[in-house]
């Protein structure tokens, strides 16, 4: 019961996060993207304070991990 | 003389040589594609009339003497997401299937200037965004070794085509297991190169600073074959790398055959009958004169979660405007990669790719500690088409995703069978740049393996 009622409320407040009802496919597609983007989001924001002190990345190599190589 | 479907590359270019006409290969791949695909449903375009154009100019050139190199006369298949002059390109969308580019993809070009033939673009994931390829807009490919199965995704249309001798290699893309998952799951090699390696230039985009494009084959020595043919720097890309390309040909593996193997992550939720396999190589390798070292390669964890972060972002940015324009036209998943792309903030991308630079140095000063790493592709057998679902792409990804954020070349190679006869494959990842020691290290797996016996539908 306790686990159903935490689903319904999991999805209404996507449907309204999305401004939109979603089928039964529509919502395990968006589930399944929002529970990875909490893990996500939650596991990077751990190293956010070393990046404080040690990272000093620019864009230029943000998007190339060999740029060094090159 | 007689076409054999299921030959290697170096042994079709024998045959070439020795009187088989490349035309006669091509008419063999079309009908081998005409009889087959109705079934398989690998490619979503054909193009016969390219490929018999292509197949007399190397016939022609053979007959004077202009030979272009290995991959001459040898009918290939494109995935439909490299850009085709005049020939539709449609990422597996309803969102794009009206584009016809006016150019070719440097992969493209490349392949046809090495003398190949184009026999057709092949099916995949709608945006090459799921695991199975299930969500093609253009329906499932389906795998030659059972068609009740799923190929794998994205890249699951040039698995199908390759593993039912419709061709004799394809080319995938690969951002988070798209080349070496399918390739696992047909039987295939794989390789995803290092970053940098193959020009995209042309390619439709999953995630820009993850996309990886490379060969599938039915052997380790095809794999070299037509990396050699497509690689190299190429200025239509900036993140194309100006490393030189090695001499391909002759593969052999690292001298010491030291294989690093680190089990947390990678070995954490493998399917039974994976792990079976997956010990079974280990032994073989060790009995062969490999020295397998236990080791740890952190922080893998966290690239994989890093990765679901960039590809969001990024996959949404590709298709921001167009989802705008005509949102009815995507299907479930891909829509669902756009809007939940959208909800990250400026500062998580940002921050994923820095704390992506500061994790890949770290994991990199252990990860070239070993020529060589090994791990199961993936953690799940393949599934029944009718039995796929968005959440499996968690455990289809985990062991690949990861060198994808890193970067570093990975291919997979068959290691043998699950229970219901579909195969299992290994993955061998590398250092930076060191594709010929990976294809080395790869090709002595291979040789201690029985050779495949590709199910001939054709038979059937």
């Amino acid at each position: 019961m306790g686990e159903s009622t935490g689903e319904e409320a999991f999805r209404s407040g996507l449907e309204q996060q999305l401004g939109r009802s979603l089928s039964d496919c529509e919502y395990a597609a968006h589930a399944q993207r929002l529970r990875r983007k909490q893990r996500a989001v939650e596991r990077m924001r751990r190293w956010e304070t070393d990046l404080m002190v040690t990272e000093p990345a620019t864009l230029g190599t943000l998007l190339e991990p060999w740029a060094t190589s090159r | 003389m007689k076409v054999t479907p299921f030959q290697s590359i170096s042994e079709l270019g024998a045959e070439l040589r020795s009187g088989l006409s490349p035309t006669e290969v091509t008419e063999a791949c079309l009908a081998r594609i005409n009889h087959l695909d109705p079934a398989l449903n690998a490619f979503i375009a054909v193009t016969p009339e390219l490929a018999r154009s292509q197949a007399r100019t190397a016939a022609d050139e053979l007959a004077i003497g202009r030979d272009r190199g290995p991959l001459h006369g040898v009918p290939v298949a494109l995935k439909d997401l490299l850009a085709t002059k005049g020939i539709a390109t449609t990422f597996a969308s309803r969102a794009y299937a009206d584009w016809v580019p006016d150019f070719d993809a440097t992969v493209v070009e490349r392949l046809q200037a090495a003398g190949a033939v184009i026999v057709g673009k092949t099916n995949l994931s709608e945006g090459a965004a799921d695991s199975s390829s299930v969500s093609s807009a253009f329906g499932p490919p389906r795998n030659p070794w059972d068609p009740a199965y799923i190929t794998g995704g994205s890249s699951g249309g040039s698995a199908a085509a390759v593993a039912a001798g419709m061709a004799y290699a394809a080319i995938g893309s690969d951002t988070a297991m798209s080349i070496r998952q399918p390739s696992a799951l047909c039987g295939l090699v794989g390789l995803k190169p290092t970053y940098g390696r193959v020009s995209k230039f042309g390619a439709m985009a999953l995630s820009f600073s993850l996309d990886h494009l490379g060969p599938m084959t039915r052997c380790v020595a095809d794999a070299a074959l037509v990396l050699a043919a497509i690689a190299g720097p190429d200025d239509r890309d900036p993140t194309s790398a100006a490393a030189p390309v090695p001499d391909l040909g002759r593969l052999r593996p690292p001298s010491e055959m030291r294989i690093g193997l680190s089990r947390e992550w990678l070995c954490d939720e493998l399917d039974a009958d994976i792990a079976l396999v997956f010990e079974a190589a280990l032994d073989t390798l060790s009995n062969a004169g490999a020295r397998i070292t236990e080791s740890s390669l952190p922080h893998l964890e966290d690239l994989y979660h890093l990765g679901s972060i960039i590809t969001a972002v990024e996959g949404a940015a590709y298709h921001n405007a167009r989802y705008d324009e005509v949102p009815e036209r995507f299907g479930v998943g891909l829509g669902a990669l756009v809007e939940s792309g959208r909800t990250y903030s400026g500062v998580d991308y940002v921050q994923a790719q820095r704390v992506r630079r500061h994790l890949v140095e770290r994991v990199m000063q252990q990860l070239s500690q070993f020529d060589v790493w090994i791990a199961p592709t993936t953690s799940k057998l393949a599934c029944r088409i009718d039995d796929d679902e968005p959440s499996l792409v968690i455990p289809r990804m985990r062991n690949t995703l990861p060198f994808n954020v890193i970067g570093v070349p990975a291919v997979s190679v068959p290691g043998g069978f699950d229970q219901r006869g579909l195969p299992v494959g290994i993955q061998f990842i590398g250092q930076p740049f060191a594709e010929r020691e990976l294809l080395g290290m790869a090709r002595f797996f291979e040789s201690l393996m029985p050779k495949l016996d590709y199910p001939d539908r054709m038979a059937s």
